[in-house]
């Protein structure tokens, strides 16, 4: 996983359509106005030679002065009659932490629009897509809450945080970035504002870091074949790499693969993990090198979990192996899909019905971006590699 | 009159243990690999190469530097002694107390070098390399007072003509 960024560029954009201005209209100590300021401090704290461009949209984006960012807190501010929330998602720079603050309003149409830009603009260029949402007073227009387009007025109160309405903050960008700035986030503002109720995550294609070293995961039974360290001459720092001897037909061994879960990351449930593997031959290769026809159950015997972490059991029937020689075998886990644990608040936040504390299509379109992000990244566990010699 | 001790050494004895040294060594360090490598199973997160260096090649090598000194009291003790014209049993008693004072030695090997699976082997080839080399050092190389108390020492030296 790449590391933190030493410097950073901070690109704020605030949504500025009038969806938005009940979040300021019950004054300018909503948790949503006290939010806006310490999106500030938060990036000056964590990258203090950093830089930070400001900027609102609603169809368009329009750039901003500082001066200019700090009126967000007032209700003229949110003027804009239409969102485009597409075109800030294209104009994310990889190498930057884009935050945008929206109530992520959309049609169905647009949260699948939406999901394709994000989609093609962050996953698939492995960026992480943290999704805060926080629940703030509001006073104000709810629109287009149904296909009749319909609209009502809500007022969520300023003393009962069940009433309060939700608002969100994507924060696009490298994965270690997004957390440290959400952590920065939480110290430097929300965590202490009275009745604020958040939820977090991290859409991202890792899940653990680092990624388990075979070289240093525990063999905890090896049954006829041996380790060795010279079958091939490899990097002695590539620590996902084993070797090993076979001893006879039919042998196996059983490895302990212990992982860190990212904080915020979705949890994953250790029962469903999916082993993929690569299998050829290389010494000596066969006419076109190619990849041996294996079916993955014929090398992972199976999953246990063992005091938090995960044992793999790896058997070996070599017996139908073409020959004798050194073959690779390279092993990947990831959790399936449906080992995930999806968070409880993506369907409790979402609106069914009206009701001003809640999101419309916002179970679509958290859903459809950790479903998107699994399909092109498979997040991984672990991945490791072995050298086997058959004699 | 005892002559003095440069003079009582025979050279060519000494070349000779020197070279059962090397000789048992060698098969120790690397020739014995080869079977090893075929038939030893280590334990998990072992490597055999870990295996070989920490533990058959280590205990080998003090086996045949017990073996050796073993051979270093009996040459001083042959050399300390009468040369008799008849065989002397006393001699060949204590060719054999040092003797089973090495297989001691090499059945103690079952309990340092272990593995998995065909330690046994390990144990065989421990015994030869460290019994081997102090028969073959004592039978071939021993001082005229004691050189035909090693048994089959005679035969020994009359097929390479010593």
């Amino acid at each position: 996983m790449p590391a933190l960024s030493k410097q950073l560029t901070i690109d704020l954009y605030l949504d500025n359509t009038v969806s938005m201005q009940g979040f300021v209209k019950p004054g300018n100590s909503t948790i949503y106005a006290k939010t806006v300021q310490a999106l500030e401090s938060a990036a000056i704290s964590s990258w203090p030679s950093g830089h930070i461009s400001y900027a609102k949209f609603g169809a368009n984006i329009a750039k901003l002065q500082r001066p200019e960012y700090l009126k967000a807190v007032f209700p003229y501010f949110y003027n804009a009659p239409d969102t485009n929330i597409e075109k800030v998602i294209e104009a994310t720079n990889k190498n930057n932490l884009t935050v945008i603050v929206t109530d992520l309003f959309q049609k169905e149409a647009d949260a699948t629009l939406l999901i394709d830009k994000i989609n093609k603009q962050c996953i698939q260029q492995h960026m992480a897509i943290g999704v805060l949402g926080i629940k703030s007073e509001f006073l104000g227009r709810i629109y287009d809450v149904d296909i009749y387009q319909n609209s009502f007025d809500y007022n969520s109160g300023l003393n009962d945080p069940k009433r309060f309405r939700p608002f969100y903050l994507l924060l696009l960008g490298k994965h270690a970035d997004v957390a440290y700035y959400y952590e920065k986030l939480l110290q430097n503002g929300f965590k202490r504002f009275p009745n604020c109720q958040y939820e977090f995550i991290i859409i991202s294609p890792y899940i653990v870091n680092p990624l388990p070293a075979f070289g240093k995961s525990k063999i905890k039974t090896i049954k006829k074949m041996v380790e060795v360290r010279s079958l091939v001459k490899a990097n002695e720092n590539d620590k996902r790499l084993r070797q090993f001897c076979l001893r006879a037909p039919e042998s196996y061994f059983q490895v302990e693969v212990k992982y860190n879960q990212l904080l915020h990351t979705i949890p994953f449930n250790e029962r469903n993990i999916l082993p993929s593997i690569d299998f050829k031959k290389l010494k000596p290769a066969l006419k076109k090198n190619d990849s041996i026809p294996v079916e993955v159950n014929d090398f992972v015997q199976k999953f246990e979990t063992l005091n938090g972490s995960l044992a793999v059991t790896m058997k070996f029937s070599s017996a139908d192996w073409p020959g004798k020689g050194i073959y690779l075998l390279d092993l990947t886990l990831s959790p399936s899909q449906e080992a995930y644990q999806i968070p409880d608040w993506f369907s409790e936040w979402d609106m069914n019905g009206i009701d001003g504390t809640k999101t419309l299509n916002l179970n679509k379109f958290l859903n459809g971006l950790w479903e998107t992000n699994w399909r092109v990244h498979q997040p991984k566990i672990a991945h490791f590699y072995c050298y086997i010699e058959k004699r | 009159m005892k002559q003095p001790l440069h003079q009582r050494i025979n050279w060519t004895d000494i070349l000779g243990i020197l070279g059962c040294f090397v000789f048992f060594s060698f098969l120790a360090l690397y020739l014995e690999n080869y079977i090893l490598n075929e038939v030893i199973i280590v334990s998990a997160d072992v490597t055999m190469e870990d295996w070989l260096n920490n533990v058959f090649h280590m205990w080998t090598m003090v086996g045949i530097g017990i073996a050796l000194l073993f051979i270093i009291i009996w040459y001083a003790w042959g050399n300390s002694v009468a040369i008799d014209r008849v065989e002397n049993t006393g001699k060949r008693v204590g060719w054999w107390i040092l003797f089973c004072l090495l297989i001691v030695t090499t059945l103690a090997s079952v309990f340092i070098i272990t593995a998995d699976e065909g330690a046994w082997v390990g144990h065989i080839l421990f015994g030869v390399d460290v019994l081997g080399f102090f028969y073959f050092a004592t039978a071939l190389f021993s001082p005229s007072a004691v050189k035909y108390s090693p048994p089959g020492a005679q035969t020994l030296r009359r097929i390479i003509n010593r």
